[in-house]
């Protein structure tokens, strides 16, 4: 028979465990949050206009884009990969969808298969070569971005694609219920992320794989399924993406804007995740999103010259990491080299 | 079947003690090739019955690890067969050794740091799920239930990285548990626990037995083999070349077994006097680190070596990282020689004449991807102009003088130093500080991870170094390594020192009186 | 037609491609030669009356010269003798991967066949250094003639000044892009995109729809020497046609949502604009989408381009008119100006290209060329 042995360590807490349980997994939002609550009530102190229903619209719905991608972009960063390739990936669904409606297929199918593309492209490709032949990301991601470039331009002859759909129109300026359908589109796909994330096997393979991918091989858990999945979710998304653009400026644009990735790799990073893995999360993303769009609308409306607003952002950006690091680390020593870490805690005085 | 050097190894077949009348788990021939270098050939290892504990042991480079990637389905054989109750079985890859009861905890601890322990002990498809999605309720319950079978208690919610590692032990087992695991592989598990701790280990491995989990305990720890094994498996060169029930082994004829000769038990060392003349080589007054080390008090004389032991979290380790300038100091004077030493950063301490040993040689004491040269040579650039051209012939002086004086093992200078043994990979973590003389060397675990033969190398070599100038001051866990080799041990609790004594008149029970009354 | 932009974000790959945006940007053009009613008018132009649906190819449409703007001629004369045999016309581009450039370097082939000469194409790669190897590898390939897209102006002087040593006439393109700028010392002519030409043709288009109205013009915020010229001119000649600038707009890179964010600072603070005028028609879309999400469906944009991607919202009567360019034509021009220089013949140091208004009347019997 066993006797209870007592290994050190704190007694499990029943009170108000729940609680804390919450409060410790939404800890690492504190700083983008509070720095999104500070600069939303500094522009709406200072500008008449920052507060109206139009703006705040477009707040959110010139962000529609960026937001999907970020949150595709957190399941790949969570596994411990980035995914580069998906601004060119936009261009060339984009360009799929425009083709598509000129072969006379109804808008709402084209839709539907122009996401199936963009899975099955973006696990086909990337996750596989990642995946399965453990191939690296970034060399992987970059390849595939000159690939997709390519496509697109030879595909499109560098040419944009007028389409004009009411499927497009009802996504870019179209309302259900009083919203505006990207919003509801961003609802959805937030929704949607978070309920994977973390009620789902998937979801927490994900995590499993970018904590540590050997444990999680050995718990069973298939990396190259995991991989091929979330870069997989990545093109869905980027799909997504392209329509929504479609619908905004009635045209599939072949031009390939490739600082997407890297807006929506901050996005990720400012919602808490590593870039080693394991951590993060679509709920901190999408605040990270709410967060560079509210500093580009504040600024944009506050007639601060242009090239000025680029300064700014930079100089918050690292704002934020550094109040992300205040808050793991403490107050007192923000700036000072880490100790190593403690192999016990010999406590303070006995 | 190969029979040990004594006689009385098991006979094969039918004849030998039978419990059942096919093994649990019967490995045969095995063979594993990576390119040229053969890292099995017949290796063979019989488990008889379930709740039976199985003693691995093996020198660096006889296999062992081989053995194990094969038994946790993450590597393949080239030859050989596994039979798990007689029938054959392939257990690659990891699911499906899984699937027929083999679980590893790795040497490497291989848990995902961020997320919770509930999530680390279910990881994959144990996390309890109901209709609506995974039932975290349920999952944290399950956890909980697994942990309390080993009478761990650990709130799971707390992430893997705020848990000591002692504990992160437990949850790995727990996890390999929570799999219904026949035949549970512990892979060096006391590498980085103390005494205590290992004794809560070795219950929670009886507890095993008594449910009927057979357990292979991989350990070059003898007197944990001998203590828990109820049979034990000896590798050498790829090959098994004893097997059988514990009674046909001494410790003697297991180190036998594993060099292929017999070894001398090590004899402890004439302890050096104090030379009284000079100022002490190393002397440390009221040093304080918040939440480390407390109003340590101490010195170390030229020549003489001087051991500290204690709990892991005793503050041992801390105590050094302070005096080498890797953690803050808060209060307290440390003189090197006479002179007033602020320990700053790293560079500071060695240009005061101190050296530093990492117990972490892999991560820290290393840098594993460079060649075996340049990893001699870190610490004595660190005085050169960073502009300047190295000069060959001078380095390779330096380095043929380290190598001998080392007796390390090894092709070319050019490899790099992960082809080395462990053994081997340690002397090159030390040698590196002789090419300065330091003055005061400061070593946390010396021989963690290093089999016996290489351990009593290093040893000698310790000695060496001491008998000409340095001072010696050692962190260990393994109390019979500081009586061997220390003139004088300091017992660390808590941060503190709670006693002294000279090791010709201490001997383990004292020290751990001191330990364990602190 | 030398654009470059500069993202704020420091990504190389991202610069580049805002690059190859804004060179798509100054000009669209297919490898399809122009619609089958194209018609090339010289300085005297075909007003395009109400109702017209066909597309006139103009480089002074119709009040131009008479308000004030500088008359320029549409095209070279042809070269008075044939080269030598084997002759080569050299030609640098800002980028080959725009459309419009591939079009244009077969206006060049067409002219230069007629000549028995053979053209050499270096792509400049948005680099204004290959620009510069460029030029030295047609000079040491013995060309004839250069014709020059620049990206940095002062990057070539030193190449410019070879040439000259070697007695090998420079021909550039857009730049200067105004009719009354100086040309770039030591070239022999400047074939401008007709921006002046441009920036009225817009206003006018405001000011015939929606007299006395407040415009509020789009600029890029970003290096693109040649576009903010453009938005100078717009204010300009919307200032002359009795119109109002109300604001202007920072737009921070060459992308929708940018375009976005402008027209939305611009509206929020000046809620009786009623038109915008854009420097590119993906600037014009996205300020249509911008004034649309506000619930703003009167305010109309103008865009510049001809890009088949702005044709819907033309259709639509959302995206007043886009100025079209003939890159073909233009490219036979560079041509013409190339050979004749090289056998020795007097060329106007000035040439504008041709392009066509595109607006609602007229859209259905246009072809895009990009």
């Amino acid at each position: 028979m066993s006797s209870t042995i007592h290994v050190p360590g704190s007694a499990v807490q029943r009170p108000r465990a729940t609680a804390r349980r919450i409060w410790a997994s939404s800890r690492h939002l504190v700083p983008v949050v509070s720095l999104l609550v500070l600069i939303f009530v500094l522009f709406s102190v200072t500008n008449p206009y920052f507060l109206s229903a139009g703006n705040l619209t477009i707040l959110l719905t010139s962000s529609t884009g960026l937001w999907v991608i970020a949150i595709g972009m957190t399941a790949v960063m969570v596994s411990g990969a980035v995914d580069l390739s998906v601004g060119a990936l936009v261009a060339f669904l984009a360009i799929l969808f425009a083709k598509l409606l000129d072969a006379g297929v109804a808008g709402g199918l084209a839709l539907v298969l122009t996401i199936l593309a963009g899975a099955l492209i973006g696990g086909g490709v990337n996750g596989l070569l990642i995946g399965r032949l453990q191939l690296s990301f970034l060399l992987v991601t970059m390849a595939s971005l000159t690939a997709f470039t390519g496509f697109v331009n030879l595909w499109s002859e560098t040419k944009s694609i007028p389409v004009s759909s009411p499927v497009t129109d009802t996504i870019a300026f179209g309302h259900v219920l009083g919203v505006n359908t990207s919003i509801l589109i961003m609802a959805a796909v937030l929704l949607v992320g978070l309920f994977v994330q973390k009620w789902t096997y998937f979801g927490r393979d994900v995590y499993a794989v970018g904590g540590n991918a050997i444990a999680a091989r050995l718990a069973g858990i298939s990396a190259t399924r995991t991989t091929v999945a979330v870069f997989a979710i990545s093109g869905a998304m980027a799909a997504v993406a392209a329509v929504v653009g479609i619908g905004r400026s009635s045209a599939a644009s072949p031009t390939v804007d490739n600082s997407v990735p890297l807006q929506a790799i901050a996005c990720v990073l400012l919602g808490g995740a590593s870039i080693a893995g394991g951590s993060g999360g679509v709920g901190g993303t999408a605040l990270g999103v709410l967060f560079l769009s509210t500093l580009g609308n504040g600024l944009s409306l506050s007639g601060i010259s242009s090239y000025w607003q680029g300064v700014v952002t930079g100089v918050i950006l690292v704002g934020a990491v550094l109040l992300n690091r205040i808050s793991d680390r403490g107050l007192s020593r923000p700036f000072r080299r880490a100790n190593p870490p403690s192999t016990g805690a010999a406590p303070d005085a006995p | 079947m190969a029979s040990g050097p004594h006689g009385g190894g098991p006979r094969a077949g039918a004849d030998g003690p039978v419990v059942g009348a096919r093994p649990l788990l019967e490995v045969r021939e095995l063979a594993k090739r990576f390119g040229g270098v053969h890292a099995l050939r017949g290796a063979h290892l019989t488990i008889r019955a379930p709740g039976m504990v199985h003693g691995l042991i093996g020198e660096n480079g006889s296999g062992k690890s081989t053995l194990l990637g094969i038994l946790s389905g993450q590597l393949s054989p080239d030859g050989g067969q596994i039979l798990l109750d007689g029938d054959a079985v392939t257990l690659t890859p990891p699911t499906r050794a899984l699937a027929h009861g083999l679980a590893m905890v790795s040497q490497e601890i291989a848990y995902a740091p961020e997320l919770s322990v509930a999530e680390n002990v279910l990881m994959g498809r144990r996390l309890r799920r109901s209709a609506l999605g995974i039932d975290w309720r349920a999952s944290r319950h399950a956890a909980t239930e697994t942990l309390a079978r080993l009478g761990v208690d650990v709130d799971v919610d707390r992430s893997m990285r705020d848990l000591r590692p002692d504990q992160r032990q437990m949850v790995e087992i727990a996890r390999a548990l929570s799999m219904d695991t026949r035949i549970l592989i512990l892979d060096e598990p006391t590498s980085s626990l103390d005494k205590h701790e290992s004794d809560a280990l070795f219950d929670v491995v009886r507890a095993l037995k008594d449910e009927g989990v057979a357990v292979v305990f991989v350990s070059h720890r003898l007197d944990e083999l001998f203590e828990l094994s109820d049979s034990i498996t000896v590798l050498r060169d790829g090959r098994t070349v004893a097997e059988g029930p514990l009674d046909d082994f001494t410790p003697a004829s297991v180190i036998a077994a594993m060099v292929g000769r017999y070894g001398e038990s090590p004899t402890p060392h004439e302890p050096r006097r104090r030379d009284e003349g000079r100022p002490a080589a190393l002397a440390v007054e009221h040093l304080s680190s918040p939440r480390a080390v407390h109003d340590v008090s101490l010195s170390v004389g030229r020549g003489e070596i001087v051991g500290i032991a204690g709990q892991v979290g005793s503050g041992r380790s801390e105590l050094l990282e302070c005096l080498f300038g890797a953690r803050a100091v808060t209060s307290g004077e440390i003189e090197v020689d006479g002179r007033r030493h602020t320990p700053s950063t790293p560079l500071a301490a060695i240009r005061a004449g101190l050296a530093f040993v990492p117990p972490d040689r892999k991560g820290q004491g290393l840098v594993l991807s460079g060649t075996i040269r340049s990893n001699l040579m870190a610490a004595a650039l660190c005085n050169r102009r960073r502009l300047a051209v190295p000069n060959k012939r001078d380095e390779d002086e330096i380095i043929d003088g380290l190598v001998r004086r080392m007796r390390v093992r090894l092709h070319d200078t050019e490899d790099p130093v992960s082809t080395l043994s462990g053994g081997n990979q340690q002397k090159v973590a030390i040698g590196k500080w002789l090419a300065r003389a330091p003055q005061v060397i400061l070593l946390d675990e010396p021989t963690r991870g290093v089999d016996v033969a290489a351990k009593a190398e290093v040893h000698s070599l310790l000695r060496e170094t001491a008998a000409s100038g340095a001072a010696l001051l050692v962190s260990s866990s393994e109390l019979p390594e500081l009586l061997v080799l220390c003139d004088r041990i300091l017992v660390m609790a808590q941060g503190r020192v709670v006693g002294e004594a000279d090791a010709a008149d201490a001997d383990e029970e004292t020290l751990l009186r001191y330990i364990t009354n602190a | 037609m030398t654009t470059r932009s500069r993202l704020p974000q420091s990504s190389k790959i991202a610069a580049t491609t805002g690059l190859v945006l804004l060179a798509i940007s100054a000009c669209g053009g297919s490898s399809g030669s122009g619609s089958g009613s194209t018609s090339v008018s010289g300085s005297s132009t075909a007003s395009p009356s109400a109702g017209s649906s066909t597309v006139e190819w103009t480089a002074a449409p119709a009040g131009y010269v008479e308000a004030g703007g500088v008359q320029l001629p549409s095209q070279y004369p042809a070269p008075s003798k044939n080269p030598a045999a084997g002759c080569k016309i050299g030609y640098i581009s800002p980028t080959n991967a725009i459309p419009g450039i591939m079009a244009e370097v077969q206006g060049i082939k067409n002219t230069a066949e007629k000549y028995g000469c053979t053209v050499v194409l270096k792509d400049g790669q948005l680099n204004p250094q290959s620009q510069v190897t460029g030029m030295q590898s047609l000079l040491s390939e013995g060309v004839a003639a250069i014709i020059l897209n620049p990206l940095v102006v002062g990057a070539l002087a030193a190449p410019i000044q070879q040439a000259n040593a070697q007695k090998v006439p420079v021909i550039t393109v857009d730049s200067p892009a105004s009719p009354d700028g100086q040309n770039v010392a030591g070239t022999a002519s400047d074939i401008l995109q007709s921006r002046d030409v441009t920036a009225y043709a817009a206003a006018k288009a405001i000011a015939d729809t929606k007299p006395g109205a407040k415009v509020g013009l789009l600029y890029p915020a970003f290096p693109a020497g040649n576009l903010q010229y453009q938005v100078e001119r717009f204010q300009y000649w919307a200032q002359k046609l009795g119109l109002t600038v109300a604001g202007r707009g920072d737009v921070a890179n060459d992308t929708p949502e940018a375009g976005s964010q402008a027209t939305n600072a611009l509206l929020q603070k000046n809620r009786d604009i009623q038109a915008i005028m854009a420097y590119n028609d993906t600037a014009a879309a996205a300020a249509i989408a911008a004034a649309r999400t506000l619930g703003r469906d009167d305010v109309v944009a103008t865009g510049i381009n001809g890009e088949q991607g702005v044709v819907g919202l033309v259709q639509q009567g959302r995206v007043l008119m886009t100025w079209a360019y003939d890159n073909v034509r233009m490219g036979e021009e560079e041509g013409k100006a190339a050979i004749a220089a090289s056998v020795g013949d007097t060329i106007p140091t000035k040439v504008t290209a041709p392009g066509a208004i595109i607006d609602q009347a007229n859209v259905a019997s246009y072809k895009p060329q990009g």
